[in-house]
């Protein structure tokens, strides 16, 4: 509901100047908003337009905003230096491995949080709950050695398998199956179904929502995160793409900037995309993770 | 959220009560599977989190370079804390920054969100939201190099257009006052859209009769925002602060990938430090200790932080 800001009592009373001042206002706080927002995306623009240049444009001043020299030679530059395609797909298949994987252990543990009665299950949940504040990055010394010993190192997996907790979605999926009413759950046990029937049959249909809304706030967690790669990955094929493009921008002395726009241009657009399509559920998630937590 | 009062019970009077319902005898027999169901979760936490974070303490009292067998080193790496002339500096730097992006966060969050609550064009809405999370979708890593490049003093667009406005800019991120507030500029550019959203959500469950009824009474915009808008978001405010703060405080892509600490260590907050120490200087025992004193920091200001907000935190369901 958007409503906190009409006033139906005060059209019907009738203060008709006041109403054109808050016409007025509203009018200003639009402009504002739309500028505001437009001034947000210009570093990604510049970004985009200067991947097109050709290099004698690229990060010049004044800036080249406009040009009829369109080139893609950035893009086969950054192709030639480093696997980047390689790297984007390590991306993805990170992403979605953390992401269904932690799902299916986050929907697991929720639904015997939320719905069955066990020993100890105050205790664990109030243990789980602990982690959900602590950044666990500062155990990041230990957490290395575990996932040298475990011969991770240098691969993919050791992104996937610490991964797979996701604290916060165990806790924000419980308190969404709790709010499942009962009898559909007794109405399955009468016919004769089992735990994990009456959670695929029941629960988890009713809860598509709240599932997407943990999965893409893991993804995002995943897709961003920067620590994790640096620690662990060594190797450019086994890198991540924006760890690709750091390590890129390292290795030379302020380093080849079109590859480095090219690849940027590269990361932005799926996220672009992937924003139109999930921009209610994501809104969703995030805003229900401000209020309950 | 309510409905937990069952799980106060005394244990006998539960297991009596669950013999009696059928329903509940069902779930008792469901104790195995219940079991199983949270066993990946519970081994994944144990692994990867609890284990972990008891590590940091083991590790506290080693001497570790990685190359050669651990020792035990006793009280050793405490002891350096005291002579450590760089671990002040990154704790002030972390807490500089944390203070200076979480007031950040919160006044523009706050102001868009009530911005964008007040316009009607369902198209301005949508461009506002769309314009102010996007930044929050990209990889930090890809955000760092960017910004590295725009900030860049003599060759980036940004100082290029503040010339062009009749100013005259530092070079960011060579100035030793003005790396730190650039990093901040950073952060807030990435991550305000989160705060954003979690104050639209706030807004949207203010009703709208107080509105209503303080219209109605010719209560002006300032004492609505105040008497209305600000309370009510409080909790919220609560919520999205510390989880900012929590964030902040170990803040690490800006200053690693960005300014590399520098320049002199005016950017090295603590998970930098952290990470110098232990995987630079292959000192893992003193970066546990360090990350031991980064946790306490932490928990103390979080415990500082709560105790203001009870004093002023509104929660009342309407």
């Amino acid at each position: 509901m958007s409503g906190s800001e009409t006033f139906p009592l005060l059209a019907r009373v009738g203060v008709s100047r006041s109403l054109r001042r808050v016409r007025l206002r509203r009018w200003l706080v639009s402009v504002v908003l739309v500028v505001g927002g437009f001034i947000m995306l210009l570093p990604e623009l510049w970004v985009l337009v200067n991947s097109f240049e050709p290099s004698r444009m690229q990060f010049t001043l004044p800036p080249v905003w406009f040009t009829s020299h369109l080139t893609l030679a950035s893009y086969r530059q950054l192709f030639d230096l480093i696997p980047f395609l390689m790297q984007l797909a390590n991306s993805v298949v990170v992403t979605v491995a953390v992401v269904v994987g932690s799902s299916v252990v986050s929907v697991l543990a929720a639904y015997a949080f939320a719905r069955l009665e066990f020993w100890g299950r105050d205790v664990l949940f109030v243990a789980l709950l602990s982690g959900l504040m602590l950044p666990i990055q500062i155990a990041a010394i230990p957490e290395f050695i575990e996932v040298k010993y475990l011969g991770l190192l240098n691969s993919q997996l050791s992104l996937i398998f610490p991964a797979l907790i996701q604290v916060f979605g165990i806790f924000l999926l419980r308190e969404h199956f709790k709010t499942i009413p009962d009898e559909l759950e007794e109405a399955a046990r009468l016919e004769g179904a089992g735990e994990l029937q009456i959670l695929r049959l029941v629960v988890v249909p009713l809860s598509w929502p709240a599932i997407y809304a943990t999965a893409i706030i893991t993804a995002q967690y995943i897709w961003n995160d920067f620590f994790w790669p640096n620690l662990y990955i060594t190797s450019a094929s086994r890198m991540v793409a924006p760890l690709g493009l750091v390590t890129l921008q390292n290795a030379y002395q302020s380093g080849p900037v079109g590859a480095i726009f090219a690849g940027l241009s590269i990361l932005v657009i799926p996220v672009a995309v992937f924003f139109v399509f999930v921009q209610r559920q994501l809104m969703e998630g995030l805003g229900f993770a401000g209020i309950s937590r | 959220m309510g409905q937990q009062g069952e799980l106060t019970l005394p244990a006998s009077r539960l297991r009596a009560r669950q013999s009696r319902s059928s329903r509940a005898r069902a779930r008792r027999r469901a104790g195995m599977k219940a079991y199983l169901l949270v066993s990946p979760a519970l081994v994944l936490f144990i692994a990867f989190i609890a284990v972990p974070v008891v590590g940091i303490v083991v590790f506290s009292f080693l001497q570790w370079d990685l190359l050669t067998p651990p020792k035990f080193a006793g009280l050793a790496n405490f002891r350096m804390l005291f002579h450590d002339g760089e671990l002040p500096q990154a704790l002030f730097n972390s807490l500089l920054f944390d203070i200076m992006t979480t007031t950040l966060h919160i006044v523009i969050g706050m102001g868009l969100a009530i911005a964008v609550t007040s316009v009607r064009s369902r198209v301005v809405r949508y461009w506002a939201r769309t314009a102010f999370v996007v930044p929050f979708l990209m990889s930090a890593g890809a955000v760092a190099v960017m910004w590295s490049y725009i900030l860049s003093g003599s060759t980036g667009p940004f100082n290029y257009y503040l010339t062009r406005l009749g100013m005259s800019p530092p070079d960011w991120l060579a100035s030793g006052t003005w790396a730190l507030p650039s990093l901040v500029g950073v952060d807030v550019w990435q991550t305000v859209g989160i705060t954003f959203i979690i104050f639209l959500v706030g807004l949207q469950t203010i009703p709208s009769v107080l509105y209503e009824a303080a219209a109605i009474d010719g209560v002006g915009a300032f004492q609505r925002f105040h008497y209305i808008t600000l309370p009510m978001l409080s909790p919220a405010t609560m919520v999205a602060s510390i989880t900012a703060f929590i964030g902040a405080f170990e803040i690490f892509t800006w200053p690693y990938v960005i300014t590399s600490g520098g320049p002199g260590n005016a950017t090295l907050t603590i998970m930098v430090y952290i990470f110098r120490v232990a995987f630079r200087n292959l000192e893992l025992g003193y970066g546990a200790a360090v990350a031991i004193v980064n946790l306490l920091a932490l928990v103390a200001l979080v415990l500082f932080g709560l105790g203001l907000g009870r004093r002023w935190v509104h929660y009342e369901r309407v």
